[in-house]
C-alpha cells in the first residue's frame, strides 16, 4: 500500500536545496527538490559521501542550506524541533545514567508532559518495540539491537510528525538488522508516522519504503530518481521483491556514474 | 582472590614496619627516629586523650567544609568554562595561573584579610579543593558525545535544559575523579594551614609535638592523620559506588 502523494499537501518540501561547507568549494549537493507526503515512508539511498546524512541534518534543523529552503507543513525549518524526532546512527545519543524507561521518557519531560500521561505514552511505545521487560535496565546492559529499539521508542513517544532515521541499523549484525527491519515496518503500519530513512542498503530500502529516492555521487550530488515500491507488507523475498532490488541496483549504479538509467541497465 | 590480595597488602605493611624498626634500631636515637613500638605507645596515649578527639573532629570539620564548598565552586566554575566559550576565554588564563600556586602560599594573605583563625584555614582548603574539580569538570563537559547534545536540541531543550539534563550528568564521572583528588588535597591543605595558624587540629598537634621535641607523639600524629585521610577516601569511594552508581555505566570504579 503506497500513499497517494497527489491528494494531500506534502508534509516536507525541499526547494532547490544546495548545501556546501564552504562557498569557495563546489557544493556537496545542488538543487535538490523533494516532497514527502504525510504518513509516507521515504527512503533515501545513495553512495557514501553523497550527502544523504546532510539532507537529514537539514531536515532536523542541525544545519542550514546555502541556497533553497526546507518546509514542514509549509513552514520554513530554521532550527531543530520536537515535531521532527531523530534516530541516530550509533548509540551515543542514549543517556547512560537513565534507565530504558527514563531515556524514552526524556522528550516528554523536556516538553513538560504530566506524569500520568508520560507513563501511558511510554507504556505504549515500550510495547510497540517489545522492550517492556527491559524498562528498568540501563543502556550499557542492552544489546545493540535493543539500544536502537530504545531510540525508535524515544522517537515515537511524542506526537512528532516525522521520524528522521540515519542508518539506524548500519552497525548491527545481519540477523538483528533484518528482524528490526520487519519490526520497524510493522510499527510504521500501526503508527503511520512520516519517516525519512537514510541507508545505503538496497534490500533494506525495498523492505521499508513507499518510495526510494536515489542520490547521485557527489560533489554537486542531485536526486537521480525516485522509485515507488508497491509491495504488500510484510515484505518477503518474492520474485517481485527481487525484481525491485535488481532495478534499484541498476539505478544506484547509474546514479553513482551520474548518468541516466538506460534500458540495458534494467535488463 | 580477595583474601590473597588482603594477605599481600598486609605483608607489605609488615615489611615496612620491620624496615622502620631496623632503621630506628640503627639510628638508636628516639628524638630523631622513634621505633614502631614507641610510636604505637604514643598513639595509644593520643587516642586516650580527650583533646585528641577535638583535634580529629576539628580537622575533619575544616577539611569537609572546605572540600564541600571548594567542590561546589569547582563544579560551577568548571561547568561555566566548559559550556560557554565566552567564559572559557575570560577565565581560562586565570585558572591555569592560579592552579599552579600552592594553596598554602595563600595562608599569608588570607591571615591579612581574614585574620589568624578559622576563616583563613577554610580559605586555603576551599582553594585547594576547587581546582582539581574545576579542571575535571571542564574535561567532562568537553567529552560529552555530540549526538547527546543534538538529541537534546532535537527534542526541543533550551540551552539551560541541555546544561542541566545532559552536560552536568554526563560529566559526573569526571567530577567525581576530580573530587577524589580534591579530598586528598583538602587534607593536605588543612594540616598545612593548621600548622601555621591553627590553635587546634591534627596539624597543630603534630607541630606542637615537634616544638616540645616529642618526636614519638609527632609520628603518632602523622599516623593518625594518614588513617583519618584513608578512612575519608574509603567513605568517598563507597558513596561513589552506591549513590552515584548509575553514572558509572557499569564501569568498575574504586
Amino acid at each position: 500500500m503506497s500513499v497517494d502523494t497527489s491528494a494531500i499537501a506534502p508534509l516536507l518540501q525541499m526547494r532547490a536545496v544546495t548545501y556546501g561547507y564552504k562557498a569557495s568549494l563546489p557544493p556537496i549537493m545542488e538543487d535538490i527538490d523533494l516532497d514527502i507526503a504525510s504518513g509516507e515512508f521515504f527512503v533515501l539511498l545513495g553512495p557514501s559521501g553523497c550527502g544523504k546524512t546532510t539532507i537529514l541534518n537539514q531536515v532536523a534543523g542541525f544545519v542550514h542550506p546555502q541556497r533553497g529552503e526546507l518546509l514542514v507543513k509549509g513552514e520554513r525549518i530554521t532550527k531543530p524541533g520536537p515535531d521532527r524526532a531523530v534516530v541516530f546512527q550509533g548509540h551515543d545519543s542514549l543517556l547512560g545514567w537513565l534507565t530504558v524507561r527514563q531515556n524514552i521518557e526524556f522528550p516528554l519531560r523536556v516538553a513538560g508532559v504530566a506524569k500520568s500521561q508520560r507513563r501511558r505514552r511510554v507504556d505504549h511505545v515500550l510495547e510497540l518495540v517489545e522492550l517492556g521487560a527491559q524498562e528498568a535496565k540501563f543502556p550499557h546492559e542492552l544489546s545493540g539491537g535493543m539500544k536502537q529499539r530504545v531510540q525508535i521508542a524515544r522517537g515515537l513517544v511524542t506526537d512528532s510528525r516525522m521520524l528522521l532515521m540515519d542508518e539506524p541499523f548500519g552497525a548491527l549484525d545481519a540477523q538483528t538488522r533484518s528482524s528490526l527491519q520487519l519490526e520497524l515496518s510493522a510499527i510504521w503500519e500501526r503508527e503511520r508516522r512520516t519517516v525519512l530513512f537514510i541507508t545505503h542498503d538496497i534490500a533494506e530500502a525495498v523492505i521499508l519504503a513507499d518510495r526510494v529516492g536515489v542520490m547521485s555521487a557527489g560533489p554537486r550530488a542531485y536526486l537521480h530518481s525516485i522509485v515507488t515500491i508497491d509491495l504488500p507488507r510484510p515484505r518477503t523475498r518474492t520474485p517481485e521483491f527481487n525484481a525491485l532490488v535488481d532495478r534499484l541496483e541498476a539505478t544506484v549504479t547509474a546514479a553513482k556514474a551520474r548518468r541516466p538509467l538506460e534500458k540495458e541497465d534494467a535488463a | 582472590m580477595t583474601s590473597s590480595r588482603t594477605l599481600l597488602g598486609l605483608s607489605g605493611v609488615l615489611a615496612a614496619v620491620l624496615l622502620w624498626a631496623a632503621g630506628a634500631a640503627l639510628t638508636a636515637n628516639t628524638a630523631l627516629l622513634p621505633g614502631p613500638v614507641g610510636v604505637a605507645g604514643s598513639f595509644g596515649e593520643l587516642l586516650a586523650q580527650e583533646s585528641t578527639r577535638a583535634d580529629v573532629v576539628g580537622t575533619l570539620r575544616r577539611a569537609a567544609l572546605g572540600f564541600g564548598i571548594g567542590t561546589a565552586g569547582g563544579i560551577l566554575v568548571g561547568a561555566a568554562i566548559g559550556a560557554f566559550a565566552l567564559v572559557r576565554r575570560l577565565l581560562n588564563p586565570y585558572l591555569n595561573f592560579l592552579r599552579m600556586v600552592a594553596p598554602i602560599a595563600w595562608i599569608v594573605p588570607a591571615t591579612i584579610w581574614l585574620g589568624v583563625g578559622e576563616p583563613s584555614i577554610l580559605f586555603v582548603v576551599v582553594y585547594a579543593a576547587a581546582f582539581p574539580v574545576a579542571i575535571n569538570t571542564i574535561s567532562g563537559i568537553a567529552s560529552v558525545e555530540p549526538d547527546k547534545l543534538r538529541m537534546s536540541r532535537a527534542v526541543g531543550s533550551s540551552p539551560g535544559g541541555t546544561f542541566f539534563r545532559i552536560l552536568i550528568p554526563a560529566a559526573v564521572p569526571y567530577v567525581l575523579a576530580g573530587a577524589r583528588l580534591a579530598l586528598g588535597l583538602s587534607f593536605m591543605a588543612v594540616v598545612g594551614a593548621e600548622m601555621v595558624v591553627g590553635q587546634s587540629g591534627l596539624g597543630h598537634l603534630i607541630y606542637s609535638a615537634r616544638t616540645f621535641s616529642d618526636t614519638s607523639t609527632m609520628f603518632a600524629g602523622i599516623v593518625l592523620l594518614g588513617l583519618v585521610g584513608y578512612l575519608a577516601d574509603v567513605v568517598f569511594l563507597t558513596v561513589r559506588r552506591t549513590v552515584f552508581a548509575r553514572y558509572n555505566a557499569g564501569r568498575e570504579v574504586g
